[in-house]
């Protein structure tokens, strides 16, 4: 059956609205991967003086915060907010490399750097993750120790109460953790202090 | 550091393991794939396998550690030799699986941590405490939770992804 001329326009109006859609898409994602290139409004962020603070202040947070979340219960989003912040901060000062996906933001040379920060990423986690595992199994003999009066090799039980709040405090460190480390791992050598007059190689 | 005689040794080690040729079997694509998935799989079953009895728990980690060494064989250790012992093309391959890999053990740990945060939850809801009360099998099992797929994901990532023939 042949469409009628409303049916008609309707199509041809749907086909312009998914094309500017589209072109319009194109256009910022164009303009996004621009900015992340050649941005010098966040200079100040990625030369090596700014990443060493950036790097010491997102380590004083993340650790910091769980410790004092985790005893005093209390300043949980202040928490949460304060790690979102200095990923978000290590994300510009690196810019952006570490977003895998359909996007191409890095160059040859980001790219080798990013992959070789990972391996170091992993190789701290690994560290880390174990560490912080032994950690809580001595803290557990310790506390065996002092209800029992001795540390059996064996010991029938450990006990860990927990509340919503803390796991959720834990769920923010190691969401934390995972994201900063490697933009930790890429080294705190950043980009050369540049003039504002002086142009984008 | 290293003395000049234990630097030959590892190089002689090193010499050798490029140059073996009794992996090969395991070195064939197929071959080399299933064993990498029965690796991660026996990685992730090992805390399950704690949690009914140290026995099973030890036979699981048996088959975990048994499919980590065959491919660490059939891989040559790619994932593992220091950068002085890989050509440029080997280390930029152990690098990008070193990207995979970390995004998987992350992927991992968020995910127990969700799962964690969702069980909490629940049980606050429903008014009672969430205490964890860990037997000496509980604690293995939290270990191999963690150290078992930590040891295993570049290896297996590396031999997915073909590893060196």
């Amino acid at each position: 059956m042949a469409k009628s001329k409303l049916e008609t326009r309707i199509d041809e109006g749907a086909k312009k609205i998914e094309e500017s859609a589209e072109q319009a898409a194109e256009r910022f994602e164009r303009g996004f991967i621009n900015w992340v290139k050649n941005d010098r409004f966040f200079d100040g962020f990625r030369n090596t003086y700014a990443r060493v603070l950036l790097i010491s202040l997102a380590t004083i947070w993340l650790v910091g915060g769980l410790i004092y979340c985790y005893i005093y219960s209390s300043g949980f989003f202040i928490y949460a907010i304060g790690v979102a912040l200095s990923v978000l901060a290590q994300k510009i000062s690196v810019r952006f490399v570490f977003t895998t996906g359909d996007l191409k933001l890095a160059d040859e040379y980001q790219e080798a750097r990013r992959n070789r920060a990972y391996r170091r990423a992993y190789s701290w986690v690994t560290n880390i993750v174990t560490g912080l595992v032994m950690t809580i199994l001595f803290f557990g003999y310790v506390a065996v120790y002092l209800t029992d009066g001795y540390i059996p090799l064996i010991p029938s039980a450990f006990e860990w109460n927990l509340g919503p709040y803390e796991v959720a405090t834990i769920l923010v460190f190691f969401m934390g953790l995972f994201s900063l480390i490697p933009h930790f791992a890429w080294g705190f050598k950043g980009e050369p202090f540049r003039s504002k007059n002086e142009p984008n190689e | 550091m290293v003395s000049a005689k234990d630097t030959q040794k590892i190089e002689e080690r090193i010499a050798r393991l490029q140059n073996d040729t009794s992996f090969d079997w395991a070195r064939k694509p197929a071959v080399q794939k299933s064993i990498a998935v029965a690796t991660a799989l026996a990685a992730l079953a090992t805390p399950v396998g704690f949690l009914n009895g140290s026995i099973t728990g030890v036979a699981v980690a048996a088959v975990m550690f048994v499919g980590y060494f065959i491919l660490r064989a059939a891989t040559r250790e790619v994932a593992e030799l220091p950068n002085r012992y890989l050509d440029e093309r080997e280390l930029a391959l152990r690098n990008a699986t070193y990207v995979k890999a970390y995004q998987t053990a992350a992927t991992l740990v968020a995910g127990l941590a969700v799962f964690m945060f969702i069980y909490a939850i629940s049980i606050d809801v429903a008014d009672e405490k969430f205490a964890i009360e860990l037997g000496f099998d509980q604690i293995q099992a939290v270990v191999w939770l963690f150290l078992g797929p930590i040891t295993v994901i570049p290896t297996v990532t590396l031999a997915l992804k073909g590893g060196r023939k």
